[in-house]
Formats: structure tokens, sequence, C-alpha cells
């Protein structure tokens, strides 16, 4: 890590943010407006990455800007109100670049600036038919032979996984091994032969992820990322990255939502007639549910900024954060009155709402963890 | 600000050891036995000096600050402190804010538990407030008040009244000294373990202590700062409802498993502490921002924390008496005090839904005003769209 000292102060980056934002920012927008279509998506994280600006939380040695997670969450308002997209390498950047730094061949490593630059996008092939919530039930085999491993199986709501240029794998490599020790982390090209994918179409008509098929896969075995069998641990072991993430998101829909729900209040529906004033009291409560977790949010900061390691409560604010994700989306809707029949932006997110309550840890995955991580409740007996 | 936070935890254990101390399940029966009143506890709480920090807020001294209050306050409600807390500290702020030598007096002999007074605001179908029963008259600058208010917390055995009364020029806030011209009556309350009093007025001697054209401003920011104190109490009452329920669940077997390890009961302490976590944060914020001094901030940010404190002690309460399954039920276990007391709170300075129509009105205005001209464009879609972009694989 570099100097402390001689990092910018929060204030110095959010401004710089802003300069960057105002000048090949404004090009971006008036290019693209408030599209998230990938080929936008491309085009901010390649002008991000020119400027320094794409992976605000890499230290610096791997090209990031090295900030804590305060500043990277400031940094994420900025970008949120420029109406940046999600970066089209977010999984790159967020999960898989951190796994490289963290246990990477030098030779794996060589992929770190091609993330920053999009040259490689990544996905991560984690998700099974029959392995969704109990992950490490996962059955995509990697056998080892001679100098490689030979993949056979099926991954299934792989985000990014039409576009991706590589794949960071979970299989198994040890069936005869309790099921989270027997797991490999591997990464792969996606043009290696035997690879197919196939897009998923999401409720909203979107196309957002795919199932990829793998029938004799053959990669080297310098594809291994970290030690044979301990897969699990790797991904792991990068899910601390997430606390910025999720501090992140919990900070953006705080800040989005209030101006949304303050135009809501300005509707008719709000306004007039018998639902007008359990409508507005629905509204002041959603103002609630995103500032909460907001609010987790800030105080998981300040336990990180005291160097508290971080704990599961994390899980706590994606709680809050997936379930005002979802209300708020329901309240917005039910507040555009007649106009919820048209397929609009309100539809939109009341579709994409139930996302927020599945992808990274269902609901009721998360509840389990709340009450037997935090709370110290009992587990619940194992089948026998 | 870490300091800060440190003389917080400290202050936060000093209570929660004293209420320990003094305040445990044992005494909690006694007094409900008794007059739903603790002499003791009281004494001592005083003796602590911790009410006096509500002055010290009031008047932006050093010293307090209503986030230091407010630690108290969830303190006293995880305790179920059978004690005048909030009603004195409302008592002494609207004294201090009518702004005379001689309340400001007044207001640290409350606050010192040398007076002890009640709040008589009319409860008016639960809008805290709205027009008061009560009627003040000047004969030769000598002022009386008549009229009778139903439901008045804390007020038996009360030295001093402070009344909101009209008058020919507009509502005012009143002294006025307990005498044969005051009766108060006991009420029997839903709540054990604070006290209730019907206040009948004929005539009875009072001084003035605002002019009409402060009244509204200092009605205002004391039912702001009592809203944000109460919600501090309420996430505090609600953690007392989640620990019990947890506690519980660790040890109560059936179908040979403790019941915690089912998901039913499992899942349903972890909503009640994500409630539990949403109120004191909530409430929090509630006090830092009547610390900043913005009104508009202020206000919304109490609003926003009683309407969902209120809401979250009554929910936690109910888990927690339906978790205990039959012992719950009973007069011997705890459940039913919390339940009482969470479900009396819920109406006093105004019903979560009066809270949530003003946090409306005030969204409505755009008083929140955090947001950024660029953001208050921006949709939530780039959270939305990241959570589609993030997920396990």
């Amino acid at each position: 890590m570099t100097d402390v000292a001689a990092r910018p102060a929060p204030a110095d980056v959010v401004q710089e943010l802003r300069n960057f934002l105002a000048g090949p920012g404004a090009d971006l927008r008036a290019r693209w407006g408030r599209s998230t279509s990938f080929e936008a998506r491309l085009d901010w994280q390649r002008t991000l990455a020119a400027g320094g600006w794409a992976a605000l939380g890499w230290p610096e040695e791997f090209g990031g800007r090295g900030l804590g997670v305060r500043d990277r969450v400031a940094c994420g308002l900025e970008l949120a109100a420029a109406w940046a997209p999600v970066l089209a390498g977010v999984l790159g950047v967020n999960n898989v670049g951190p796994a490289l730094m963290a246990f990477g061949t030098e030779e794996q490593q060589a992929s770190l600036p091609k993330i920053l630059t999009t040259e490689e996008i990544w996905c991560q092939g984690f998700s099974e038919p029959g392995a969704g919530s109990d992950l490490a039930s996962l059955r995509t085999r990697a056998v080892a032979d001679g100098d490689d491993f030979v993949i056979n199986g099926q991954k299934i709501w792989t985000s990014e996984g039409m576009e991706a240029t590589h794949c960071l794998l979970l299989a198994r490599t040890d069936p005869d091994a309790p099921k989270h020790r027997g797991i490999s982390a591997l990464t792969i090209r996606m043009d290696t032969p035997g690879i197919e994918r196939r897009p998923i179409r999401m409720i909203t008509g979107e196309s957002g992820f795919a199932e990829v098929f793998f029938t004799d896969v053959r990669v080297p075995r310098s594809s291994l990322l970290g030690p044979l069998h301990r897969g699990w641990d790797v991904t792991m072991a990068t899910l601390a990255h997430e606390r910025a993430g999720v501090i992140g998101l919990a900070a953006e829909l705080e800040h989005n939502v209030t101006a949304e729900l303050s135009g809501a209040l300005g509707t008719t529906t709000a306004a007039e007639g018998p639902q007008a004033p359990l409508l507005r009291q629905e509204i002041a409560r959603r103002y609630a549910d995103a500032r909460i977790a907001g609010l987790l949010g800030l105080r998981a900061l300040a336990d990180e900024e005291r160097g508290a390691p971080p704990g599961p409560e994390q899980t706590l604010i994606k709680l809050a954060w997936g379930r005002a994700v979802e209300r708020v989306a329901a309240t917005l809707l039910e507040a555009a009155g007649p106009d919820a029949q048209r397929a609009g932006s309100a539809a939109m997110a009341y579709l994409r709402a139930p996302a927020a309550t599945i992808a990274g840890g269902t609901t009721e995955v998360l509840k389990t963890l709340v009450g037997e991580r935090v709370l110290g409740l009992p587990r619940e007996p194992r089948p026998v | 600000m870490s300091s800060d936070l440190q003389e917080r935890v400290d202050l936060a254990r000093t209570v929660a050891e004293l209420l320990a101390d003094l305040g445990g399940e044992e005494r909690l029966r006694e007094v409900v036995a008794g007059d739903g009143w603790d002499e003791a506890l009281w004494r001592r709480v005083l003796d602590l000096g911790v009410l006096e920090l509500a002055l010290a807020a009031n008047r932006d001294a050093d010293g307090g600050s209503y986030a230091d209050l407010a630690v108290v306050f969830a303190e006293l409600g995880r305790a179920l402190a059978p004690v005048p807390a909030l009603t004195t500290v409302a008592v002494a702020t609207v004294l201090d804010l009518s702004g005379t030598p001689a309340a400001a007096e007044l207001a640290e002999d409350v606050v010192s538990g040398r007076v002890r007074a009640a709040l008589v605001l009319p409860g008016d179908g639960g809008t805290w407030g709205g027009r008061t029963p009560l009627r003040a008259r000047s004969t030769n600058g000598a002022w009386t008040v008549d009229g009778t208010v139903e439901l008045v917390t804390d007020a038996p055995g009360v030295d001093q009244l402070v009344v909101l009364a009209d008058t020919d020029d507009g509502a005012c806030f009143f002294v006025v000294p307990t005498g044969p011209a005051v009766t108060i009556t006991p009420v029997p309350a839903l709540d054990l373990t604070r006290t209730l009093g019907s206040v009948a007025l004929t005539a009875a001697p009072a001084t003035p202590l605002t002019t009409p054209d402060r009244t509204d401003a200092v009605l205002a920011r004391t039912l702001d700062v009592c809203a944000g104190l109460l919600a501090a109490e309420s996430a505090g009452l609600a953690r007392r409802a989640l620990d019990s329920a947890v506690d519980y669940a660790k040890i109560r077997v059936q179908f040979d498993r403790p019941i915690g390890s089912f998901q039913a009961v499992k899942h349903s302490c972890a909503e009640m502490l994500l409630m539990v976590e949403g109120a004191r944060c909530l409430a929090d914020a509630a006090a830092d921002a009547l610390d900043e001094g913005d009104p508009g901030a202020a206000s919304l940010a109490a609003g926003v924390a009683r309407g969902y404190a209120g809401e979250t002690a009554v929910e936690c309460a109910e888990r927690c008496l339906h978790l205990h399954g039959g012992i719950g039920f009973t007069w011997e276990h705890v459940s039913h005090l919390v339940v009482r007391r969470a479900k009396s709170d819920a109406v006093r300075f105004g019903r979560p839904a009066e809270h949530w129509d003003r946090v409306a009105r005030r969204l409505a205005t755009g008083t929140p005003g955090a947001a950024p001209a660029v953001a208050a464009a921006a949709v939530a879609d780039p959270a939305v769209e990241a959570a589609v972009g993030a997920p396990v694989g």
C-alpha cells in the first residue's frame, strides 16, 4: 500500500471525479443518455479506465485508485448521479480481480490490466440447475488428466455469460471429499472448445444472463486459482470485498429513491381519491426503508474505519437493501395509478426488483445466516 | 467522533448497569403490583444527572446532546424502566424554550428532580397539539385556567403542570402548580410501567410561559424532541423483546430440538433484528438531526424515526409474546409488559400513521434536500441493475 499521507483527502478525490465526469463523462452522457446497454457499459468503462476511475478499490500497483470504503461509496454516488451504468466488466472488477490479486499466479495476474480496460470481460461460473442457494452442492466436474483438467457440466444464471471472454469457474475436483472441500476455482477462456452458451431472457424481456454448457472442455492445469480443492475458500475470501459493494448499493438506493418518492407524492394517485392518504403513508414508509439501508451502511462504514473485521452484520444490510428495493418498486408502481398498465420504467423497475431478494443470497438464506451468526440461534440439524 | 462514540458506549453501559441493578424483572413485577412507578429507581436516574443532558442539548451547550440522550432512552426502553423520564424531558423542553429566566430555573428543578411535573397536551383523538380543551383567562393580570384533559401521562403525584391553554389571542403554555383548584385522578393504564391521570382544572392559578406567537414553535420543537427520544426508547423496547425471544428460542426444546433451530422461529427473529436495528439507526439519526439545528430536517428525521420505531416496538413485542407460547400469556411473564408499553407508546406524541403523513408532507415539499440536482434525475436503475449484475453465478 502506498503512503496514506500522499493520497488526496476524500473531498479531493470526489472533486477530481466530478471534474472527470464534467469532462469525458459529459461526452458519454451525450452519447448514451441513461442507456444501460452493454455497449454503453463498455464505452463508459473504457473511458473510466483511461482516467483511472474503473477500479476505485484496487491497489494502485494494480492500476486502481486505492480508495478506502468511504471514498469508494462517495465516488459511487457521484457515478450514479452522472448516470454512469454498471461497469461492463463489473464481476471482473469487483469479484474476480481481487481473487486474482490474492491467489493468482503471475500469469493469471496478467489479466488484471485487461479487466480494467474491458479487453477481458469476466463472468462467474457458480450457480447450476441443481446448485443455487446450496452452491456447494455443485456437480460440474473438473477431472485431472495429465497436465490438463477436463470439464463437464452446466452453469446457469451466469451474468454477462453471453459477453464474457473469461470465466472464473467453480468445479468439483474431489467428488469423495465433503462438499465444500472438493471444489476448485479455475480461470478459463470462454472460447475454449466445448463451451456452449445460450442467453436467458429475463421477465423484463431483456437478456441479462446465460446458461453455459461444458462438454469435455480441456484447460491447462495452470488454470487453477489457489490451491487444489480449495476453491470454496478462494471465493469466500474475496467476499470481504463485497462490503464496499453492499454499502455502496445501500447508499445509492437511499440517494436515488428520495427524489423518486418525492416525485411520486406529486402524482394524482397520491393526491386524490380514497387511496391517497394510505399511499402517501406507504411512500413515507419506503423513505424509511431506503434510509435504513443507507444508515446501516454508514454504520458498517464507521465500523470498518475503526478497524472492526467484516462481520455477519453485512448480511443485515443486504437484507435491508433487498427489501427496500422490492418495496420501493412496488410502491412507485402503485403511485403510477392507471399508468401502471403501461410497460414503462416504473413497471420495468418493478419487474427487475425481485433480483434484489434472490441474487447474491436469497432472503431466506440470509435470514438463516443472521439468525445463526448474529443472533446465535442453534443451527438446523443436518439431514441424516 | 470516535471518542464521542466511546463516551456513548460508556454512558449506555452506566445506565444499563444502574437499571439492571435496581430494575431487574423481580423489581419490575413489584412495581407493577404497586402503583406502576419506581421511586427508588427514579431517584437513581436523577442522581446520574442524565436528564440534565436535555437542557445542555436544548441550549446547544457543552456536556450534552440529543445523541447522548438517545442512548439513555434506548436503555430506559430496554429495561422497561417505570420512571417518568420522557415526561420530564418534555416539560423541561417547553420550559427552557419559553425563554424566561424563571422558566429556565424551573426547567433545572425539573430535570434534577427537585420538582415533579407533567406536560398536559390534548390527546384529541391522537392528534397531538390540536385544539386544546383548556381555557385561560386573565383578570387584572392574574391568570387562571379551566378545563379537563383526560389522559395525561405520569400526572399522578406531580407538583406542577405545564399546560397548553387557549386565550383570546391564541394558545399559550402556562405553568399551573397543583393545589385545591387542580384535581388529578389516576386512570387505570394499559401500560403498567407508566402512570396515567385525568387532570381537571377549576380556575387554577397559572403563570404564562409563552406568548401566542411563540407557542407553535415551542410546541413543534418539543414534539420533535419527544418523537425522537421516544423513538430511541421504542427501539430499546423492541430490542428487549428480541433479546427475550432469542434467549427463549435457544432453551425451549420441542420435537427434540431447541425451537430456535426451526426456520419459522429463526427467520422471525432475524426479521425482528432487522426492524430493531433499523429503528435504532433512525432514532440515532433523528437525535443527530435534533442536535444539528435545521428544524425542517430534524422534524423529518424525528417523524421517520417515530413512525418506524412505534410500529417496530409493537410488532416485536407481539412476536416476542407469541414466541413464548403459553408462558408468554401469563401475568407473571414480562412479555405482556412489553406489549402494553409498546402499544400504549404507539399513540403518544402522535400515532405512526400521523408521523408517516407528516413525513410525506415534508418529502413532497422537498425538505430532505440532500440529493444534488443531477442525482435527483437519476433513477434507482443502477442499483437494481447492479443486483442483476452481481448474483452468485
